[in-house]
């Protein structure tokens, strides 16, 4: 199966500014896909590269098997695009901006369309200059599902949302997943944790980790690691051990490649004298914030980024 | 076609009072124009502001100026409705093929700009007379010329700003640009910011380089690409306007003759007891006038020559040297026959304080323009409108005596730009006009220049229909040193229309050996010739 978004070493340069810097993505289709970062990590810029609104400044990507450089007119007749940032036409009323774009799709569904409209209550005489923000999205999102898109991008689709607006928006999304791709950011890991599928890190424009959920989930075990006497870490620990800490006789730690087989060598290997040890899994938060702080203390901590790279596909 | 006709559709129903208020402008230019050439009683008087200050003709003026600028809002507005610069503009990731997007802001341009303009160029050539099927390879030409002048360049800009703010601020900084480069060439002796081929090179460059960077804009969105090559525009705009016209260009346009052609005017140094060469400061600081009496001849009955520039040469015994660029020349046309003439011209002070002890070589140089009669329509005088063939519809002006019948002058008007050059004479009679038979006094003969030799089918403007006071030479009669009286042109009296058409472009020089300087005067003596 072909993937639905896939990026090879993509670059792009704002003068000196990476704010991409390389990144091999595959995403596929069907997936419900978070690009999760911090702010300023690299994520708009990826999609907007993704949508062809910005050129690589090298490496390439294609999305529903077209070569971004590609991708515009009919092209977008299979992708949705909201972000929190778009600029809507605003002298239009939500009625009038539906029916501008319905011109536009040979596919649009007016069944879906009158759906959307009393799912998310838009009010269809209103001027979208008049709407709060979270009736703006709604009619955003109205106006991008309602053609059925294969791939549906969304950029920080629910900051500064209020929490019953979001979950409007995210039943509207999963209603539509069985037929698409959805590709999202967003910093906020509470709000994709629930209904994502595939998950990617970005940190300073690169992309740390791209997995399915349930993989992450598994792959990251909070340790903790009892000695019979009082210890202090000299040595190299392994890569995949992140934010090793150590409390007297207790050291605590996050393996970022925890595997049940191999773990009890493993610590058998680096704590001969270990009297217990303990494995947590971690919620996804805990796992990004853990992640975020190795690669903030990249030359100082253990962390290692080859060895928690991975990719969904 | 759908997604055209919907962007327009879209467009048209957005802007409807940007629309409103350009339309209403070129209907207002058709209904207060025509006040121009329908009540011109002050225009033969000399008192041209006064017919400035007029109300209606102020306007009628002023819509030059306003129908551009409700075309500046109305271009800016829609394009920028699918602004090109940004990146969070909802259409970018929406259906839309720039070719059609494209093609509806041209949509829409023709429909609301163009359409309307033609219309109204239309009725007001009907309203002045003249015949608008004639008129259609001129309407054209001028509609290039808004093209390239006006509306490419409001297109390409408004394609690389953001928003209104941005574009005006563009705009200001291409007045500040203008004003710079008439500054620069104010500075520069051999710079015209109007060169006689510059005009249509700049129209052409203007044309090129803002369509591509508009069509640019829209395929590719690369803005700094596209704010480049207008900034390139402006650059070579101003260098063809400092560096023009150069010899190449000048022998391009005015051949050397060749050996079996027709000789040029015969130019000799021509000085006498009363016509001495003469210094003067210039107009310019740290420039001096110099003023060259000349003698002209060999110029075959029924010819006229124009000289258009002069380029001077001077080279001093010592080797010491001084050329001029050439330089555009205010001097009265050359008539068949021996004439009189002067030429003059301005040099740098310091190269006059350095030559002008010296015994110098002087070579002088023309372009000059040859045109030969063509044809001649003769016309009775009537009381009221009357047309000329190929030269256009005047209509008499009453003369400074406001007597029943009295007229002083024409007005005349034309479509699209000036009439062919064309010498119109009549001759005044010394009566009053008081309804009895016409007795012109062939002994005073007044005569008038106008239009041009210039045959681009139409000049640069808004209104279609050019216009102009005819006044004629001699309208005063000086009876003796303390009375002036006007002299009369009577409904019947025959005024002669003779067209000139140019037959060649050349050049042609004269040499004069030892020529000093002439010491600096302060007063100016000019002697001019006539026909």
């Amino acid at each position: 199966m072909n993937p639905a978004i896939h990026t090879e070493s993509l670059v792009k340069k704002f003068g000196r500014t990476v704010a991409v810097a390389g990144v091999d993505l595959a995403v596929p289709e069907g997936a419900i896909y978070a690009l999760v970062g911090a702010n300023g990590a690299g994520k708009t810029t990826m999609i907007k590269l993704l949508m062809n609104i910005f050129r690589p400044t090298s490496g390439s990507a294609r999305v529903l098997g077209i070569d971004t450089h590609r991708l515009e007119g009919q092209a977008f007749n299979r992708i949705g695009y909201v972000s929190e940032n778009q600029e809507m036409p605003e002298w239009m009323t939500v009625g009038a901006m539906l029916d501008y774009h319905r011109a536009f799709y040979p596919q649009w569904d007016r069944g879906l369309e009158q759906q959307l409209v009393r799912q998310f209550d838009l009010p269809l005489k209103r001027k979208l200059k008049h709407l709060s923000r979270g009736m703006k999205m709604k009619a955003a999102f109205a106006s991008s599902l309602a053609y059925r898109p294969a791939l549906i991008v969304l950029d920080e689709p629910f900051s500064g949302l209020d929490p019953l607006v979001r979950d409007e928006l995210i039943e509207g999304l999963i209603e539509r997943a069985p037929e698409t791709t959805i590709f999202l950011s967003s910093h906020d890991l509470a709000e994709i944790e629930s209904f994502s599928s595939h998950v990617g890190y970005l940190e300073q424009g690169r992309l740390l980790f791209s997995e399915e959920m349930s993989v992450l989930s598994d792959r990251f075990r909070e340790v903790t690691v009892t000695l019979d006497s009082p210890v202090t870490l000299t040595g190299k620990l392994p890569a995949a051990w992140l934010q090793a800490q150590v409390a007297d006789c207790v050291v605590r730690f996050i393996h970022s490649q925890f595997d049940e087989r191999e773990f009890a060598d493993e610590i058998a290997k680096v704590f001969p004298s270990a009297k217990d040890v303990a494995t947590d899994p971690m919620p996804l938060r805990q796992i990004f914030l853990a992640v975020a702080k190795s690669g903030r203390n990249h030359t100082s901590s253990a962390f290692n980024q080859e060895n928690v790279k991975g990719t969904a596909a | 076609m759908k997604q055209i006709l919907h962007i327009f559709a879209k467009d048209s129903r957005r802007f409807w009072a940007e629309i409103l208020i350009s339309l209403a402008l070129v209907a207002a230019m058709v209904r207060i124009y025509p006040s121009r050439w329908l009540e011109p009683v002050w225009a033969h008087t000399g008192f041209g502001f006064l017919a400035f200050a007029g109300g209606l003709q102020t306007l009628a003026s002023f819509m030059n100026i306003l129908i551009p600028l409700s075309w500046w809002l109305l271009i800016t507005r829609v394009i920028h409705d699918e602004r090109l610069v940004g990146d969070n503009q909802f259409w970018l990731t929406r259906p839309y093929e720039w070719k059609k997007l494209l093609a509806a802001k041209v949509l829409f341009i023709a429909a609301f700009i163009y359409l309307p303009l033609v219309i109204g160029q239309w009725v007001l050539l009907l309203e002045a007379g003249l015949d608008p099927m004639h008129s259609i390879p001129g309407l054209v030409y001028s509609l290039l010329l808004i093209t390239g002048i006006l509306i490419l360049p409001l297109i390409a800009l408004a394609t690389v700003t953001k928003n209104f703010a941005r574009m005006s601020l563009a705009l200001f900084g291409v007045v500040i640009y203008v004003i710079g480069i008439a500054w620069l060439c104010s500075l520069v002796q051999s710079a015209s910011i109007a060169s006689p081929f510059g005009d249509r090179l700049q129209v052409v460059l203007l044309l090129l380089f803002c369509t591509v960077a508009a069509v640019l804009q829209y395929a590719r969105r690369m803005v700094w690409l596209s704010r480049g090559l207008l900034i390139a525009l402006l650059v070579l705009i101003a260098a063809i306007a400092v560096g023009s016209p150069d010899q190449a260009l000048m022998n391009r346009r005015y051949p050397r003759p060749d050996a079996g052609a027709a000789a040029p005017p015969q130019l000799t140094y021509n000085p006498d007891a009363v016509l001495q060469p003469t210094a003067f400061a210039a107009r310019r600081d740290r420039e001096v006038g110099i003023d060259i009496p000349i003698h002209v001849s060999g110029i075959p009955e029924g010819s006229i020559v124009i000289p258009d520039d002069v380029k001077v040469v001077f080279e001093a015994v010592n080797g010491q040297r001084w050329a001029s660029p050439w330089l555009p020349v205010y001097m009265d046309k050359f008539y068949s026959g021996d004439r009189a003439a002067r030429v003059d011209f301005s040099m740098p002070l310091a190269v006059y304080d350095s030559l002008k002890s010296l015994p110098l070589h002087v070579e002088i140089t023309f372009a000059l323009s040859q045109a030969a009669k063509g044809a001649v329509a003769s016309v009775t005088l009537p009381k009221g409108e009357f047309t000329v063939p190929d030269f256009g519809t005047c209509t008499p002006l009453k003369g400074f005596a406001y007597q029943q019948d009295d007229i002083g002058a024409i007005y005349c008007r034309s479509a699209l730009r000036q009439p062919n050059l064309t010498f119109v004479h009549v001759y005044w009679s010394y009566k009053p006009c008081d309804g009895s038979p016409v007795e012109a006094d062939p002994g005073v003969q007044g005569a008038a220049w106008v239009g041009s030799l210039d045959r681009a089918p139409a000049d640069f403007g808004i209104a279609p229909v050019w216009s102009s006071n005819v006044g004629f030479t001699n309208s005063l009669n000086q009876r003796d040193y303390r009375a002036l009286e006007p002299r009369h042109l009577c409904p019947g009296t025959p005024i002669t229309f003779t067209q000139y058409n140019l037959t060649r472009r050349t050049q042609a020089g004269l040499g004069i050996q030892d020529f000093r300087l002439p010491a600096l005067s302060k007063l100016r003596v000019s002697v001019s010739g006539g026909e």
